[in-house]
């Protein structure tokens, strides 16, 4: 959650704030030079809106990936469908 | 720098996936209906997951199953037996994908590649119109609207988090099955990813988001 020194903190840190914005995805999938990506981890330790909008990120990727597929079981009318097509189709011989 | 949860942890190839892989290039046909009883529900996720409804799905499931039989002899074990079964549905579900909508003359996948970066992020914002898949299981609150955000993506947004973010994709594959440039698809994917944060943020509000 946004602190309220945080908040203080990203108005006057308004330039970082906009950086950190811009180079999230680079910064999040590991595509910055060193220098960047440490001047970023410094901003991140300064600015709780930054971090929280940078983790808020990454969790939506993980979850994505977590949940991304439904866990539906293959509908009974359907495997007696696949298992006529693997019968019968001719490339599959 | 993918998540730690992001990354797989399979060995790559579990014992009984290594007798299906001998028996399906010796070409034992019985073996395809071993492969479906064992991985049919999270290939049938895939598919369902693209295309949307069981008909397109079971259309994406065949042509997958095609690939299985045709390409088996390419597989060398270098990784997981289920990432590869997993990448050749998400490949045979694209192309089924793009096969219907040429056949509905709609817009190609590609349209927006050059000018992703033009387009307003409102534009993506997700709605609450729009089909939901015929079939999504709910075993929790998370999972589902996590899977209904996802449907709700354009689909040449939602086919990129798709492959990358959910199958994880390597990019150079996912720039060439969807023909994006990578400046495009590193900016599809960003903007998705936006849309996606911006609707799950009640959910991820309630979370600890500091511990992350």
């Amino acid at each position: 959650m946004t602190t309220i020194a945080g908040f203080f903190r990203h108005l006057f840190h308004p330039c970082e704030c906009m950086r950190t914005k811009k180079l999230l995805y680079e910064f999040v999938e590991g595509e910055l030079d060193q220098q960047t990506h440490r001047r970023l981890e410094q901003h991140l330790s300064d600015c709780a809106g930054c971090l929280e909008y940078v983790n808020s990120y990454r969790r939506t990727i993980e979850l994505t990936h977590h949940h991304g597929l439904p866990e539906a079981p293959m509908p009974p009318a359907l495997k007696q469908k696949l298992h006529e097509f693997i019968q019968q189709h001719p490339d599959l011989k | 720098m993918r998540s730690p949860m992001a990354i797989k942890t399979e060995s790559p190839v579990r014992h009984d996936d290594e007798l299906l892989v001998q028996r399906l290039k010796a070409r034992d046909r019985s073996a395809l209906e071993d492969l479906l009883r064992v991985h049919g529900a999270k290939l049938y996720g895939v598919a369902l997951q693209f295309m949307r409804n069981e008909y397109d799905a079971r259309e994406a499931m065949q042509d997958a199953l095609v690939s299985v039989w045709n390409k088996i002899g390419s597989f060398e074990g270098k990784s997981a037996f289920t990432s590869w079964l997993y990448r050749v549905t998400a490949n045979a579900a694209l192309m089924a994908l793009r096969k219907k909508k040429r056949r509905e003359n709609d817009v190609s996948l590609d349209a927006t590649a050059s000018d992703d970066d033009e387009l307003p992020l409102p534009a993506l914002r997700l709605s609450d119109d729009g089909p939901l898949p015929d079939t999504v299981a709910l075993t929790d609150e998370l999972g589902e609207q996590v899977r209904a955000a996802i449907d709700r993506l354009p689909e040449p947004y939602r086919v990129v988090v798709l492959l990358r973010d959910v199958e994880e994709l390597p990019m150079s594959e996912v720039m060439e099955v969807t023909g994006l440039s990578e400046p495009a698809l590193k900016s599809r994917l960003h903007r998705a990813r936006l849309a996606l944060r911006e609707a799950l943020l009640p959910y991820l509000k309630g979370e600890d988001t500091q511990t992350l």
